[in-house]
């Protein structure tokens, strides 16, 4: 069963007929012929927008894959979607330069969470996957981010919201390189703007 | 493993390494791990090629060169600001064969064409040791890049930025680029806004195929082809299906949230 973006479905039994009706796109993300795939990651900015585009996009994929084997779908959380915003932009430079902006009222940021879970819940239905989120934030924020991430996923399992899908797995992990802050430079007073680890 | 806890803090790690000789020698690898070569137009008086290199010199003198494994070379603040050969003096190739341990080399607005032929001679002492090789607007004909590519046989991390759509055009000349090498490419491939579909193709037609376990694509124009010739070696792939930034520069990000 595949979905195509306009929200219909239809039938299909091989790769051939893995095409939506207006979207290209299907065709270049089919991954019936990958078997080795153990890890789907996108940022939770791609799932932010809750629009149809989105969602339909993953659940498009994972209906995809043919493959048995366990799958791993890593939505990673930034500082900025816990509304940590750097100094520097580029660079995790710690607490000293880092500001707050709370985004949301916290009955708005528990209703995002709501809405994701959703999108999940919707995604698990075409292709079995542990849901893992990631939190790759500032070392600062990392206690911060986790325990939100836990609050909203056990939030979830306590209403009965996580229907089939397991309780995801809460991680704070690195999934790009690491940024060292600044580059030392010998006998100069100032730092380069750009750190060579920010290739 | 008291260092290792602060190999991302400067200060820490200068603090340590005036500690004692001991802590010296545990703290200054990291301290001298990444590099940046930049011209911030603070020597406009001098000749480019010997003005811009002052961190290379300067760890050069004091013998903190084979420390380095990450280094970046960045002309200058601007897209106009191309890396050319007239950057490269006989005393920065000096400095550059010191760089004996470097693994991860990034280079931005990488004028291929103007290195051509000679290329091997700017960047052939990183061949043995480089691992990654990241391209931030690199512009040449794919043959000129896929030679680039060659001259690193360890190579298994790649990386191409682009901020538009980029079509290279070869010329005759070009044909009879022939990689040295065919870099064995098995570790992440990270393509932004990448539109060169034939570099791929070269790719796979000169390396024998392409094995990346993982891959992170973004505005990518030939993911079909991408996931078919790793379709039994790709672990780990990452999308952005509505994201306008990926993994790319963050502060655009950061200023919308701002605005």
């Amino acid at each position: 069963m595949v979905r195509n973006f306009s929200g219909g479905e239809k039938r299909t039994n091989s790769s051939e007929q893995f095409v939506a009706d207006s979207h290209a796109l299907l065709q270049h993300f089919d991954l019936s012929r990958n078997t080795s795939l153990r890890t789907l990651e996108t940022t939770a900015l791609s799932i932010d927008y809750m629009n149809d585009a989105a969602s339909d996009f993953f659940i498009t994929i994972l209906s995809s894959i043919t493959s048995p084997a366990p799958l791993d779908f890593v939505i990673i959380y930034r500082h900025w979607d816990f509304g940590f915003i750097s100094n520097s932009s580029i660079f995790d430079s710690g607490p000293a330069s880092s500001y707050y902006y709370p985004p949301k009222t916290r009955k708005d940021n528990a209703l995002f969470y709501q809405k994701q879970f959703g999108v999940f819940r919707e995604m698990h239905r075409v292709r079995d996957f542990s849901l893992v989120l990631c939190a790759d934030v500032f070392d600062s924020v990392v206690g911060y981010a986790i325990g939100t991430l836990e609050r909203h996923a056990k939030a979830e399992k306590v209403k009965g919201g996580l229907d089939h899908l397991r309780e995801p797995l809460v991680i704070s992990e690195r999934r790009s390189i690491r940024t060292r802050p600044f580059d030392f430079e010998p006998g100069s007073s100032r730092d380069p703007f750009f750190s060579a680890s920010a290739l | 493993m008291i260092i290792a806890r602060f190999i991302y803090d400067k200060q820490t790690l200068i603090a340590c390494s005036m500690t004692c000789y001991s802590w010296y020698i545990a703290a200054v690898p990291h301290l001298h791990y990444s590099l940046t070569i930049q011209d911030d137009g603070s020597h406009y008086w001098m000749e480019t090629k010997y003005a811009w290199p002052t961190p290379l010199r300067k760890s050069y003198e004091l013998g903190l060169l084979p420390l380095v494994k990450q280094l970046r070379i960045r002309p200058g603040k601007y897209d106009h600001h191309e890396f050319t050969p007239e950057w490269l003096g006989r005393r920065t190739l000096r400095y550059f064969s010191a760089l004996t341990n470097l693994q991860e080399l990034g280079i931005d607005n990488l004028q291929l064409s103007r290195f051509m032929p000679n290329i091997q001679r700017c960047f052939g002492h990183f061949s043995p040791t480089l691992r990654f090789l990241a391209l931030r607007k690199p512009t040449g004909s794919c043959r000129q890049i896929l030679y680039f590519i060659g001259l690193f046989p360890n190579l298994q991390d790649l990386k191409f930025h682009y901020s538009l759509p980029t079509h290279g055009r070869g010329s005759m000349a070009d044909r009879a680029l022939i990689p040295l090498s065919a870099p064995p490419l098995r570790g992440r491939l990270t393509l932004a806004r990448f539109t060169r579909e034939g570099l791929v193709k070269d790719m796979i037609a000169f390396f024998g195929g392409l094995r990346f376990r993982s891959m992170d694509l973004f505005k990518v124009n030939c993911v079909r082809l991408l996931l078919d010739e790793c379709r039994e070696t790709l672990e780990t792939l990452r999308l952005y299906p509505t994201d306008q930034y990926g993994e790319e520069f963050l502060r655009g990000r950061e200023e919308d949230k701002l605005k």
